[in-house]
């Protein structure tokens, strides 16, 4: 018979396996906490230091490169938002991509979009699983548009586009998506012979497409110059394009609201100066961001802001 | 049964303080990295900040390596985007007139006082918090009404 205060042997290790199991369960979980806390700082790292490396991207006027992070990267990219593993960075910036972006590497290029000033720059990420095919009649309108490098596009004339060579590779993309330049005449022929694949049609009232329409499957919108064009081609789609497109105008609208202060604060001071007739197309111009539904009207304003602009200058400066 | 009991409770003290210590450094660590980040932040924004159309100098619609002094005293950032720099912690603004000297105490530049003045405050996230790092870069300022470039600072402060 045992003593008081004495536990059987069978007890003893009853008690340890449980008390054990309970540290070691404790550790175990502690293990997950902290791997998914490093893991929400390094998140958090990412997607802060993506957002500050495209700042410090925005003073080129044109330029690419390639991010390279040492790590597996996870992004999407949505609504002017970059996340990464549940984080997220809120930016102002207009961005243009697929939703959802992942690799090791990460192509990025930016072009600054003047109309008729400079107004921002737009930023193209690419992880390069989407293949881009340009279809031309003219190849100078496909040298305009200057497409980044860092998506690999063909380029073809639509005489010579060959779908039968093309769907051999579609396997090593996510998806194929065509850029018409011209009118389409292979829709049956593609759907035909592509899994995965997007057609974007773009058309102009322009010779040069630097203003003009693109359309998507269900939608048709509205670009404003080629850094415009490329973002509706690398958007995911319409939509994405839109938010970007509402940014774009939304920093139009402050750019032109400077400088019709500026015209403003010279004409007060430079009396002997006719800043009449560009104060009015500036404030004309403001007001009329509200609804961007035609390129070849808007066109047209930015022509008469450019002329009324050109007509400065010497003892009465530009005002921009 | 009692020794075995305190023995657990002992380990637990331990594991406790020593859980306590380990959370302890991990905040500190984690609060280095924001503020390294914060400074990495500002500093690219300190670059950025010359190249805005907002203020940036141009011709015929073609940006110059300048800041246009005209559209300093006209554009209120803070008035435009509310908190407009994207950085992940605050900081105040300004453009500073250096040389050649056209005042000896600090004018504020404003519609009224431009062009003899020689402070363009631009932004200020906290106009009651104390100033912390202090990071600049020198400019070119240039005043269209006379054709006339002097030399500038854009300040950076970042905000305690």
């Amino acid at each position: 018979m045992m003593k008081k205060g004495q536990m059987s042997s069978m007890f003893k290790y009853i008690f340890g396996f449980i008390v054990g199991s309970m540290f070691l369960l404790f550790f175990i979980g502690f293990a997950y906490y902290y791997m998914g806390f490093a893991g929400d700082v390094g998140s958090a790292e990412l997607v802060t230091v993506l957002d500050d490396d495209l700042t410090a991207f925005s003073v080129s006027q044109s330029a690419e490169k390639t991010l390279d992070y040492n790590m597996d990267f996870d992004l999407t990219i949505s609504e002017a938002r970059i996340m990464s593993g549940g984080q997220t960075k809120t930016t102002d910036k207009a961005l243009y991509s697929e939703m959802f972006l992942e690799g090791e590497v990460l192509d990025v290029a930016t072009k600054q979009l003047s109309i008729p000033f400079a107004i921002m720059n737009l930023f193209y990420l690419d992880d390069n699983s989407i293949l881009y095919v340009f279809v031309y009649d003219d190849e100078d309108v496909y040298d305009d548009i200057s497409v980044p490098g860092m998506l690999d596009p063909i380029a073809v004339a639509e005489d010579e586009l060959n779908l039968d060579d093309l769907s051999l590779v579609q396997n090593q993309y996510s998806k194929i998506r065509f850029v018409f330049l011209t009118s389409n005449s292979h829709e049956s022929e593609i759907s035909s012979k592509f899994a995965n694949y997007d057609i974007l049609e773009v058309s102009s009232s322009l010779e040069d497409y630097s203003y003009g329409t693109v359309s998507y499957e269900d939608e048709d919108v509205v670009y404003l110059n080629y850094p415009l064009l490329i973002g509706a081609i690398m958007a995911e789609n319409a939509e994405a394009y839109s938010y970007n497109f509402d940014i774009v105008l939304s920093k139009l609208s402050v750019v032109s609201g400077v400088y019709y202060e500026k015209s403003k604060l010279l004409s007060a001071r430079l009396p002997e100066c006719e800043y009449s007739g560009i104060k009015t197309a500036l404030n004309n111009f403001k007001a009329s961001l509200s609804s961007v539904e035609s390129a070849s009207v808007f066109y047209s304003k930015v022509e008469n802001l450019d002329e009324l602009n050109k007509n400065l200058g010497g003892e009465c400066p530009e005002v921009y | 049964m009692i020794e075995t009991i305190m023995i657990i409770v002992v380990f637990m003290v331990v594991l406790i303080i020593g859980l306590a210590f380990f959370f302890k450094f991990s905040m500190s660590s984690l609060e280095e990295t924001g503020a390294d980040l914060c400074i990495v932040s500002n500093t690219v924004l300190l670059s950025s900040i010359t190249s805005m159309p907002e203020v940036e100098c141009s011709v015929n619609g073609k940006t110059q390596d300048c800041i246009d002094t005209t559209k300093l005293v006209v554009f209120d950032p803070a008035r435009e985007y509310g908190s407009y720099f994207s950085t992940i912690c605050k900081q105040r603004v300004y453009f500073e007139d250096v040389y050649p000297i056209k005042n000896e105490e600090e004018v504020e530049c404003s519609q009224g006082t431009y062009p003899n003045c020689n402070l363009y405050s631009f932004y200020d996230s906290d106009p009651d918090a104390l100033p912390g790092i202090l990071i600049s870069t020198p400019v070119s300022l240039y005043y269209p009404l006379t054709e006339e470039y002097t030399v500038g600072r854009l300040v950076v402060e970042v905000l305690q």
